[in-house]
């Protein structure tokens, strides 16, 4: 793919996160954010926002310097961030 | 510096066009005009419970329906709104209130602002820009010794505090990290009230990590406008003010702030305006305004607005304005400044008012260089209120609301569409209160008197309880950070 050149970095990132999201909702159990680490701000980008699903406590871990998820799972057990952070390593 | 050149090559002329459709704005005074002459005098109690039940189901109203809410007169509908108000204000936000101190760094400005003590004209004004050591100074004495976790910092429109300024000033207030009694202060949060800016310079902004940008219109009614501000001046330009936010937004900031000087033009055609422009951010980028704001004019010296200016908003209709936004966007949240009166803020609580500043300085310095609460030369405005944040906080705790420090949803992704879906389905409400609580016991042991301690400690106490009750599942997690702050760990958040 030479996603590179015709988009930037943030486009990259929304179009595979999109792609992946249904699998990522279904390892935790519940929503998946992304988020763009802005200083320290943390600025939602993408996801889905399902009413239930935040009613769960949320973890929150950096996949990059830049870029981050928030998941909300139902069990707090079912996020395998080394396994999650893998999927984004090649990007 | 040329400031004429500077001046000149502010405005955009293709970041107002592009929003625009067909040439035309999304303020149609002629529309707003029928839609208030043409609302129902006195209207029934069954069209207005109508309307109520919608606003308690956390849907937005259309501006018909905010002109119907404007002719309620009826003692017993304006008080079933006061309940429907407050009702949908705990709903959202549970019985907390957010506190923020206001910070300006510069007073020169461009402009020429009729009602407005920092306008160019006003030679009696000492002007000053505060500089980086300075700046660090004021931090220390918000976050060290008065415990603000939250800035609303202001600049006025001038080469000396542009762009490069705001984004040098913001790092120097995130950096500052001061020793307390129990742990350390630090600002967690920077909203900017600041000029309006082109798109690049607004990502520059962003990517200095900003909390919510504020900009009021002042007044959405265009003849007004121009009276205001004179026409050669930057401010002058309408449309380019008008579409701040549509710029703002696309420029990354997810969390932007609207509001409008009461006071300037007829509140009621201010206040269907206010509706139609957070409906606009809407529609057209997605997101809505974060806060409202609605500060109030008072005439002033050096001013063109004198007792006798026929829009002043009294008591009565300013607190009919505040119910009514807090019916007409359920879930937005809303600012009340120390510009009213102590007894006006109490009372704004109970409608629906979900952010309030504390121990404010609007002096440029006016945090480490205390002459006394009011330095009218330096002033942008009179504050009504000089309580300082201890008395505040106990003064709410006694009406039994929590003061909440907390900028979690800032660092934890909940910002832009995300916080405004939660928060409009009601879901927010959980973090708000567990956040609240725990900034709440920090800022206790930290900062709070004795007095202060005795009303708010038995408050969290039955925060907790209500936590354990209403969301056990979060309970485990909660009662560890709380203990974790009791024992001196600082900025732990949900």
């Amino acid at each position: 793919m030479h996603w590179g050149i015709l988009m930037d970095e943030k486009e990259i990132m929304i179009q595979y996160f999109k792609k992946i999201e249904p699998q990522l909702r279904d390892m935790v159990d519940g929503d998946v954010h992304l988020i763009e680490k802005i200083k320290s701000r943390w600025a939602y980008v993408d996801g889905k926002i399902s009413t239930s699903s935040s009613h769960n406590m949320p973890i929150r871990f950096l996949i990059h310097q830049r870029w981050a998820l928030v998941c909300y799972p139902k069990n707090q057990q079912d996020v395998h961030q080394e396994e999650i952070k893998k999927m984004f390593a090649h990007l | 510096m040329d400031i004429k050149n500077w001046m000149s090559h502010r405005i955009k002329e293709d970041e107002i066009s592009k929003y625009m459709k067909e040439g035309k704005d999304f303020i149609d005074e002629s529309l707003i005009e029928h839609q208030l002459s043409s609302a129902p005098r006195n209207p029934s109690k069954e069209l207005v419970r109508d309307i109520l039940a919608k606003s308690m189901s956390i849907q937005d109203l259309t501006p018909q329906e905010v002109a119907v809410l404007i002719q309620v007169t009826d003692p017993d509908m304006l008080e079933e709104m006061r309940q429907t108000a407050l009702a949908i204000k705990l709903k959202i936000y549970d019985n907390r209130i957010v506190t923020f101190a206001p910070f300006y760094l510069g007073n020169y400005c461009v402009n020429k602002c009729g009602y407005c003590g920092f306008n160019e004209d006003n030679d009696t004004a000492q002007r000053k820009v505060l500089t980086e050591e300075e700046i660090r100074k004021e931090v220390e004495v918000l976050a060290g010794h008065i415990g603000h976790k939250r800035l609303i910092v202001v600049y006025g429109e001038h080469p000396k505090n542009d762009v490069d300024y705001i984004v040098r000033s913001l790092k120097t207030i995130y950096d500052v990290r001061v020793k307390t009694k129990n742990g350390f202060g630090s600002i967690r949060r920077v909203n900017v009230n600041a000029p309006v800016f082109c798109i690049d310079d607004l990502k520059k902004i962003n990517d200095a990590g900003i909390g919510t940008y504020q900009v009021f219109q002042e007044t959405y009614h265009k003849q007004t406008y121009a009276k205001m501000h004179p026409k050669h001046t930057i401010k002058g330009r309408y449309h380019w003010r008008l579409y701040c936010m549509h710029r703002a937004l696309e420029a990354g900031i997810d969390d932007v702030g609207i509001g409008v000087l009461f006071g300037l033009y007829d509140w009621k055609f201010e206040l269907m305006s206010l509706v139609y422009h957070t409906q606009e951010l809407e529609r057209s980028l997605g997101i809505g305004a974060h806060t409202i704001s609605f500060p109030r004019l008072v005439p002033a010296l050096n001013s063109m607005i004198s007792a006798d200016w026929p829009y002043l908003v009294n008591d009565d209709d300013f607190k009919k304005i505040m119910l009514i936004i807090r019916l007409a966007v359920p879930y937005t949240g809303m600012i009340i400044t120390a510009r009213e009166k102590a007894s006006i803020r109490n009372e704004a609580v109970q409608l629906g008012v979900t952010q309030m500043d504390a121990a404010s300085r609007i002096s440029i310095g006016g945090y480490s260089d205390v002459v006394s609460a009011q330095e009218e030369k330096k002033q942008q405005f009179i504050l009504g209120d000089t309580r300082s944040l201890d008395d505040l906080i106990r003064d709410l705790a006694s009406m039994g609301h929590i003061t909440s420090f907390c900028t979690a949803g800032y660092r934890c992704g909940r910002t832009g569409k995300c916080i405004m879906d939660l928060l409009r389905s009601g879901t927010e409400g959980k973090f708000c209160k567990l956040n609240a609580v725990l900034t709440f016991q920090e800022w206790l042991d930290d900062f709070g008197s004795e007095q202060t301690r005795k009303i708010g400690m038995p408050l969290i106490e039955k925060e907790i309880q209500e936590i354990k009750n209403k969301y056990p599942q979060a309970y485990k997690i909660f009662t560890d950070y709380h203990a974790r702050i009791k024992k001196g760990e600082r900025d732990l958040y949900l």
